[in-house]
């Protein structure tokens, strides 16, 4: 059994400090700055300081990084600091760094020297065959033009060619049959396309032409474009790290939620031996951003910095810093074609998803894996295609969060499944379609390759319906709107006297655990218990929340009866906390695995000799659960569901919405403790209510939180909110204004401007039917006469 | 310029610049209990007492704290004039199950303080929420913080008419 060890050990790689980064100060430390240019692309051929830097001041750049400038990661490579070629405003090119922070302010005001030309030289990212098109490489300008040249080669990292330029140009043409010129130059980082049932007959092909007829055929057709970019908004501790670099131990102070991808990244960027770095993991709140994978490329900016002044040195984002280019949501977009036959079931589904993810993002498979899984969100249609595809552009990094990652998906596909419902004049209410194509194990009807393990769907539909009241409200507030807005203009609309009101219905599905990601394996979760010479218990693990700690102490305490516990965060190089931190599943995972050496400890008692340890992992049987290379199967080892209704007045004076109620019933499995359930739930509906709407924090005063008594096990709720509120609050806006809201987030003029927008809309196709029509009695005038 | 202050009831000379925010200056002063959240003044987490009223530092230039008493967290845990009422909204916060993450405790207590010495009533449920509405806290919702508030200040006033049922015997005796 692997013995673990104290933190003072030589060989601890990995412990946790109880502190805020930004709150650490170290002897001699400097504070270091990134240099950002504005430009959005193009070529900075070089930069300075607007003044002479004082003694103790420096700059470095990417030509002082002593190993690798690239790092290497799932979808392509990313400078750690720009080489000149821009890819998005504000990527970093360089680090200021000195002594005192408000004279580094100072200094911060660089000036970029780029060429005037520089859309003519480094065109943006285009598809190779486009580039291989316009013979760039061919310009007469670039024969014998070393300077060009030279840029361009800079550009694309090649520092190892002669001086000729006829040879360097030779080389750059050879270069465009390489696999990393077209990893540099597309703009499509990751695709996938998925189908699956009967009109499809394994036809890859074919798939969109067979699609299309399909839909042509169908009785009750449906398609929207949905578009999402919701993002909480953050307030705590900014990006950053501290780092004290020597020749004999590299000490890294980061808020990491990846310690082992920060120690590769670092690593490969300061050519460090691995077992030279000490990573010392700070607190952190950090979930919803680019953090999980930025903080690595900042703990090596301030390594990089650290061995070149000689000093501790410490980075700290502004709050602009973070939330451009850490917190940065880009827009995805999903357009969904739904058909249906007469009794409401889903015949075809066909979503086309585009994910907007920044100039670079290690993530974009992943991204992409997950919103196709969740595409057709709690349904089973009898046909399915989903296509797929992660877009670069020239905007910073799109932050990831892999507790939210599907909540665009369900966003979509839970105002289609409204939409759709609309087709059917009343004749069923959005519960009973959801109903009749609802993913369970009773219901054969659909051909959806991807499996969930959860139960209790309907019974949870059925309890949010009654908390809410729900088919009640929404017919009654359906035959109200479907009286007052036929024909109705904008005024006659408003001009109702009463608040207009809707109600909107919404339910999904949280998978933890997930068994598809090529960067870890959720299969391989593993935990580790020690039973100490005096009796008490240690538990080996990365840091977790106090909610967490407290159940875990309460397991053992009903397993051992003992409340001596405490958790070791210090682990030896390889062992240990080597996931990202949010895919830990801590309740539904590791809990269990908890459970399991508990046992374990307790069925052996003292024999064999204090301290033992014992570690459990996943059954090597759960990754047999999903198949990679099919993209089909079980998709999470554990998943919880989530129904709820959201209910809106609609003032007419000031065209704002009012959230009169919201009622959530959770299917989570056993409750460890139903309190600290409650508050997560009650902490998630607040941060989407300040998510939706951008600068202001819609309120509710009224939310209602019930639970599915179960024994099943424990899932992970604490996203659940997210992948149902923004759909159901849309719902019952349109709804309640008789128009589509297809887009979050939304501001305080949206409601007022989509009203408009269809009055204007009401408008022309009123002139357009009286020209019409004047042209008809025109004709026939006119054939009378004749 | 030089700044004269009452920081943490101790008379210091500091050099910041008058339009700096005092958020700036006392975390310079290695202050690390006011932390740096919004920087705009909607989240609470740089909350100090200035006058013995809860303000937010992210908003205060630092020349109008020249000769104006400041107290920070830190102090506000240890003094003795300050830790029982400190040792009251701890005890409270943690049975209603507040989570103390570390970045907003500053805001949670200050604000729970701050409706203290305005003697508002625990059942008083809109002026507690009015309180805190703007506390932008990423660990705890409002109903559990309003709950906890509520507890917090019904303790405070069996304190403080322990405390002055105590000074009057003193005195009775004396």
């Amino acid at each position: 059994m692997p013995k673990k060890k104290n933190a003072s050990d030589n060989n601890t790689s990995f412990t946790s400090v109880d502190e805020f980064y930004s709150d650490i100060s170290l002897k001699d430390m400097y504070y270091a700055q990134m240099i950002r240019p504005i430009q959005e692309k193009g070529i900075v051929r070089n930069f300075s300081p607007r003044s002479d830097l004082p003694a103790e001041y420096n700059i470095y750049r990417a030509s002082d990084v002593p190993g690798s400038n690239l790092i290497d990661t799932p979808c392509g490579k990313i400078p750690l600091l720009s080489t000149g070629s821009i890819s998005y405003a504000g990527e970093p090119i360089g680090i200021i760094v000195g002594p005192d922070e408000r004279t580094l302010n100072n200094l911060n005001e660089i000036n970029f020297d780029t060429d005037g030309n520089e859309i003519h030289i480094y065109p943006t990212k285009n598809s190779p065959n486009e580039i291989y098109s316009t013979n760039f490489f061919d310009s007469p300008h670039l024969e014998g033009n070393m300077e060009e040249i030279k840029i361009i080669s800079d550009a694309l990292n090649l520092s190892d060619f002669s001086d000729s330029p006829q040879n360097r140009l030779n080389e750059i043409k050879k270069m465009q049959d390489d696999d990393c010129f077209e990893e540099l130059f597309t703009s499509v980082l990751a695709q996938k396309k998925i189908f699956s049932g009967p009109i499809f007959d394994g036809n890859k092909d074919e798939a969109e032409e067979r699609a299309k007829i399909f839909f042509e055929q169908s009785p009750n057709v449906v398609q929207n474009c949905w578009s999402y970019k919701v993002k909480a908004p953050y307030f705590l501790e900014p990006l950053g790290a501290i780092c004290s670099y020597t020749e004999e131990l590299t000490v890294i102070y980061s808020p990491t939620q990846w310690p082992d991808n920060l120690r590769n990244v670092v690593s490969t960027a300061m050519n460090i031996p691995k077992e030279k770095i000490l990573i010392k993991k700070t607190k952190n709140f950090n979930k919803g951003t680019n953090s999980i994978w930025y903080d690595s490329f900042v703990a090596a900016h301030a390594c990089l910095a650290s061995q070149k002044c000689g000093h501790p040195v410490k980075i700290v984002y502004s709050k602009e810093e973070q939330e451009k280019f850490i917190d940065a949501m880009q827009e995805i977009t999903i357009v969904h074609k739904t058909a249906a036959n007469k009794e409401g079931r889903i015949t075809l589904m066909h979503i086309d998803i585009d994910v907007n993810t920044g100039a670079y993002n290690p993530f974009a498979d992943e991204i992409l894996n997950r919103l196709c899984i969740s595409a057709c969100g709690c349904y089973n249609p009898l046909n399915v295609l989903i296509t797929a595809k992660a877009i670069s552009s020239n905007n910073p990094p799109s932050s990831v969060n892999f507790e939210q990652i599907d909540s665009a998906a369900f966003f979509a596909v839970e105002n289609q499944i409204n939409i759709l419902c609309n087709k059917y004049n009343g004749k069923y209410s959005p519960l009973e379609i959801r109903q009749k194509n609802l993913n369970s194990s009773s219901n054969n009807y659909g051909s959806l390759p991807f499996k969930f393990d959860f139960t209790n769907q309907e019974n949870t539909l059925q309890q949010a319906n009654k908390m809410s009241s729900f088919e009640r409200r929404n017919l009654s507030y359906f035959m109200s709107n479907k009286k007052s807005f036929a024909n109705a203009s904008l005024v006659e609309k408003l001009n109702l006297g009463l608040p207009r009101r809707g109600i909107g219905f919404a339910c999904a599905f949280e998978g933890s655990g997930y068994l598809g990601s090529d960067l870890y394996d959720s299969a391989n979760l593993s935990i580790s218990v020690t039973k100490e010479k005096d009796g008490s218990i240690t538990i080996h693990s990365a840091p977790v929340s106090q909610n967490i700690l407290d159940i875990w102490k309460q397991q053992v305490f009903e397993i051992l009866e003992t409340k001596n516990i405490k958790i070791d965060s210090a682990f030896e190089q390889g062992k240990g906390a080597n996931h990202p931190e949010s895919v830990y599943s801590n309740i539904s995972v590791m809990t269990k695995l908890l459970a399991k050496c508990c046992e374990s400890i307790k069925s052996k008692g003292d024999s064999e000799g204090l301290p033992f340890t014992v570690t459990k992992r996943n059954a090597s049987s759960k990754n047999r659960l999903w198949n990679t290379e099919t993209f089909s199967g079980q998709p999470f080892m554990n998943t919880s569901f989530m129904a709820a209704t959201v209910e809106i007045d609609f003032d007419n004076t000031t065209y704002r919405e009012i959230v009169r109620e919201i009622n959530i019933v959770v299917n989570g499995g056993k409750l460890f403790n139903s309190l600290a359930a409650k508050n997560t739930i009650r902490l998630a509906v607040q941060k989407v209510l300040s998510s939706i709407m951008q600068a202001e924090i819609v309120e509710c005063d009224n939310v209602n939180i019930s639970f599915i008594k179960s024994d099943d096990e424990p899932s992970q709720i604490g996203e659940l909110v997210f992948q149902v509120i923004p759909a159901a609050y849309t719902q019952a806006i349109s709804q309640a204004i008789d128009c589509a809201v297809n887009f979050l987030p939304l501001n305080s003029d949206s409601i007022f401007n989509m009203l408009k927008e269809q009055e204007e809309i009401r408008e022309a196709k009123k002139i357009t039917n009286e020209i019409r029509e004047e042209l008809e009695s025109t004709n026939a005038d006119q054939n009378e006469f004749e | 310029m030089q700044i004269r202050m009452n920081l943490n009831n101790e008379i210091i000379s500091t050099e910041a610049e008058p339009s700096e925010s005092l958020l700036t200056v006392l975390r310079r002063e290695k202050l690390y209990s006011v932390k740096c959240g919004c920087t705009k003044g909607f989240c609470g987490n740089c909350t100090v007492l200035m006058n013995d009223k809860p303000v937010l530092s992210c908003l205060v230039p630092a020349c109008m704290v020249q000769n104006v008493p400041v107290i920070t967290l830190e102090y506000f845990q240890k003094n003795e004039n300050y830790s029982k009422i400190y040792n009251i909204i701890k005890k409270d916060f943690n049975s209603v199950g507040i989570q103390m993450c570390g970045y907003c405790n500053a805001g949670k207590i200050f604000s729970t303080y701050g409706l203290m010495k305005q003697k508002v009533e625990p059942k008083d449920k809109y002026n507690i929420i009015a309180a805190i509405k703007n506390l932008c806290c990423c660990c705890t919702d409002i109903e559990t913080l309003t709950n906890g508030i509520s507890k917090s200040l019904r303790d405070y006033i069996k304190f403080t008419s322990a405390f002055n049922q105590n000074t009057e015997n003193t005195e009775k005796e004396n």
